[in-house]
């Protein structure tokens, strides 16, 4: 039998300002999307990462996104993340580490990305380290609020590259 | 069009033990793991459910090298309960004190990069159980086994010395 998640994208990063998934790769034809990010480090320590919807291929760099996400970390009572109006999502609460050992990964679903009439949802679950060492992972979602089709993800550091990691988009097959 | 989301192997737990045991089940060929938990019963009151991770010489890794950070809602009031472990020697917690057969877990497990051997084991999740003493909680945690080394299975457990009496876990690579 086929399966069901369709792998439609994917990107290796190396010392990359930004990586993009979609754009002239995107394929409509699925309502939810899943964003797999694996073993990603920064190259600068101490940076945020972050992501924007792409609309015809560009990223969308208004203060329109909305974040709300709880912040597990092994070293201090948890955070809650709420961001409203930013000019991205941030994936990250403290600062990520260039560390090789110390990757980042991450689970992210998209959602109404084809739909014009709506907002672009989505949520996230991250696996990562802060630079001082200690374990974290934000676990909760985000909008962009104006109404528009959005074709792709774009994901960057907040200072300097992404050093490493692998970026991969997949559908998921109605 | 094939998916890419493979099943490799699942586990069952035939008689009682201490452990469900999932050897082999991480290999090059992929780097990110989905790991259901479909079925879990233990013993004894007040058990977690845990994870060790299995190096290649198919050895449960006891050492002080799992951090761990989870939050658990609660159906039973607003409540919710933060666990912090740093150089423990297990991941924890996925579910508690599930003694009755039909006090079930169900549990959604990432594990990322296992078989590599230049990066730390990271692992995120999401479970919601019944526990006897109180009834349905949910859980988001993540974990980390703070070691380089080649993890090629895993080993579920309460307390690494009471009985299970039910498990049962399937393992999906990623492609």
């Amino acid at each position: 039998m086929a399966g069901s998640l369709i792998k439609i994208d994917e990107e290796i990063a190396s010392s990359s300002a930004s990586i993009s998934l979609g754009a002239t790769d995107w394929d409509s034809s699925y309502d939810v999307y899943m964003v797999k990010i694996n073993d990603m480090q920064f190259a600068t320590d101490n940076a945020s990462l972050g992501m924007r919807v792409l609309a015809s291929g560009s990223p969308k760099t208004t203060s329109d996104y909305d974040t709300a996400a709880k912040v597990l970390r092994s070293n201090a009572a948890f955070a809650n993340n709420a961001l409203p109006n930013y000019d991205r999502t941030y994936l990250t609460y403290i600062g990520g580490s260039n560390v090789a050992t110390e990757s980042l990964n991450a689970v992210i679903y998209l959602f109404n990305m084809n739909n014009a009439s709506e907002y672009s949802f989505n949520t996230f679950e991250i696996s990562t380290f802060q630079y001082t060492g200690v374990l974290e992972g934000s676990q909760g979602g985000s909008v962009y609020t104006v109404a528009e089709a959005h074709n792709g993800v774009q994901f960057f550091a907040g200072s300097g590259n992404i050093a490493s990691g692998t970026f991969t988009l997949y559908g998921l097959k109605k | 069009m094939a998916g890419n989301l493979e099943f490799i192997k699942s586990g069952t737990l035939i008689t009682p033990t201490p452990y469900l045991e999932i050897i082999d089940c991480f290999n090059s060929n992929y780097d990110v793991y989905k790991v259901v938990i479909t079925k879990w019963t233990s013993s004894v009151t007040a058990d977690d459910t845990r994870l060790r991770f299995i190096d290649n010489t198919n050895t449960k890794i006891s050492t002080l090298n799992y951090d761990t950070a989870d939050i658990r809602l609660k159906s039973y009031n607003s409540n919710t309960s933060e666990d912090r472990y740093v150089n423990n020697s297990w991941i924890t917690t996925f579910g508690l004190d599930m003694r009755n057969t039909a006090d079930n877990i169900g549990t959604v497990l990432y594990v990322y990069n296992p078989t590599d051997t230049s990066s730390y084991t990271f692992c995120q999740w999401q479970s919601s159980f019944h526990d006897v003493g109180n009834g349905m909680s949910s859980i988001k945690g993540i974990g980390v086994l703070k070691l380089t080394t080649e993890i090629t299975g895993l080993a579920f457990t309460s307390n690494g010395v009471n009985n299970l009496t039910e498990a049962q876990v399937s393992v999906y690579g990623v492609k």
